[in-house]
């Protein structure tokens, strides 16, 4: 009988190169997370081997860039975002490296419990400081975003990330207040609130213009908040995160666990939708 | 949740150091005014200059505050010794510890404290938080002075 046989000519095999984007692997190489089978997070719910956290962060890192029309092979996260601590690694020196920089400008403080769900304040003493200050030199008054993803669900006085200060432009981000309030300031001295039932899911809001800003869950807009910004007032206010930093003091400490922080230039309705499922797809991968 | 109460001298000892690579200690007040730092931060620590905080006690967290009522008084009291050095302890005939606050009754033979004060449960509580621990030992001859008077029975009516 006559069989079809394929001749193989070595040369004409190209070896097939996995490319990753250049965050990526300065990222995960900074964090010690290996691109092969090594087994992370082993008999827990969270077990995944390093080359998948590889695919799954580089996935995820072009879906975002993609959304936001950066191109692609090129380091070019910093000319949208500031920071993004995606927590992968389940330590606290991996969950203080920035995605954007492959840097640790994540500082933690008191009792934190991290693992391969993500990072847990305790709801007491616990924050973190992102490294960054709500300034000129960092953000754009009507231009920034900022947002986080939280795996907890519980009402009060918990905020996710915040700088205040009274009678001060501030940040201020309760995903779910006394009451079910979805309650943000940002960029403004105002409380405003949405109603929102629940804090799990990914929360973020937006200024992209002077007389009002977006309020966001799960890559969906909630409301659009009727505030007039105010121009960056508080000298030197860094950026906390599970609390507020008011005045040099972390306030309304939360107890919740949490994934993805990030802040960043102003993003539209698209761009968020995008952003959030680009990290779902992530949160997915990871199982968290 | 589990805190460890600390003293002055141990909250500051503990001030922006760190318990591992990443994360320093924070050393926080209650709302009490008790400082403490969490047992996430203890447990997270496997030097050898802080190890002294794995023995420290561990209380349950508690956003309750102080009861300072005062206690209903006896009429009754004890006299405070009249050496100058105790005398200049209570300024305007008071001594407020946290809130907790006890009026001497001056009489025609010097400034006495009701036994309602002597067995405020309150207050004793709040001296024995780390916090006050200087202020307790400061006190502890003066109060030893007064349990020995009651028990020799020198009571007076105020």
């Amino acid at each position: 009988m006559r069989g079809l046989y394929i001749t193989f000519t070595p040369q004409y095999i190209r070896p097939i190169v996995i490319t990753y984007e250049p965050e990526t692997e300065a990222f995960l190489n900074a964090i010690s997370i290996s691109n092969d089978s090594t087994t992370y997070f082993g008999s827990t719910a969270y077990e995944i081997l390093g080359s998948e956290i590889w695919t799954a962060l580089d996935g995820c890192v072009v879906q975002i860039k993609t959304a936001l029309g950066l191109t692609l092979g090129v380091n070019n996260l910093s000319t949208k975002f500031k920071y993004i601590y995606p927590r992968i690694g389940g330590t606290s020196t991996k969950h203080a490296y920035n995605l954007v920089t492959a840097t640790a400008t994540g500082t933690f403080s008191g009792g934190w419990t991290h693992d391969g769900s993500g990072a847990t304040p305790n709801g007491t003493n616990a924050y973190m400081n992102t490294g960054y200050t709500y300034t000129a030199s960092n953000f754009t008054v009507n231009n920034n975003t900022f947002g986080a993803v939280i795996k907890d669900n519980s009402e009060g006085a918990y905020c996710e990330f915040g700088v205040s200060n009274f009678g001060y432009t501030d940040i201020f981000f309760f995903p779910r207040f006394s009451g079910n309030l979805f309650l943000t300031r940002l960029n403004d001295q105002t409380n405003n609130s949405t109603s929102n039932s629940t804090s799990l899911g990914h929360f973020a809001v937006s200024r992209t213009a002077s007389t009002s800003y977006k309020q966001y869950k799960d890559g969906t807009a909630l409301a659009t908040i009727t505030q007039n910004s105010t121009p960056f007032n508080i000298a030197n206010g860094l950026i906390y995160e599970a609390c507020t930093n008011n005045n040099g003091s972390p306030l309304f400490y939360s107890p919740h666990k949490r994934t993805w922080l990030w802040g960043g230039l102003g993003f539209n309705d698209t761009e968020i939708s995008d952003i959030h499922s680009a990290l779902a797809t992530f949160e997915t991968a990871l199982n968290r | 949740m589990k805190i460890a109460p600390l003293t002055i001298e141990q909250y500051r000892s503990l001030y922006r150091q760190t318990y591992d690579e990443a994360s320093f200690f924070n050393p926080t007040s209650a709302p009490d005014g008790s400082y403490f730092i969490s047992e996430q931060e203890i447990n997270g620590y496997n030097g050898e200059q802080f190890a002294w905080i794995k023995d420290l006690p561990l209380v349950d967290y508690s956003t309750e505050l102080p009861d300072v009522t005062p206690p209903t008084l006896t009429g009754y009291g004890i006299l405070i010794p009249t050496e100058a050095e105790t005398l200049n302890l209570f300024p305007n005939n008071k001594f407020n510890l946290g809130g907790y606050e006890i009026n001497l009754t001056p009489t025609s033979q010097g400034l006495a404290v009701d036994l309602g004060y002597l067995n405020w449960q309150g207050f004793r509580d709040e001296q024995d938080k780390p916090f006050n621990a200087t202020i307790k030992a400061s006190f502890s001859a003066l109060w030893y002075e007064l349990l020995s008077r009651y028990q020799n029975n020198e009571i007076i009516q105020l």
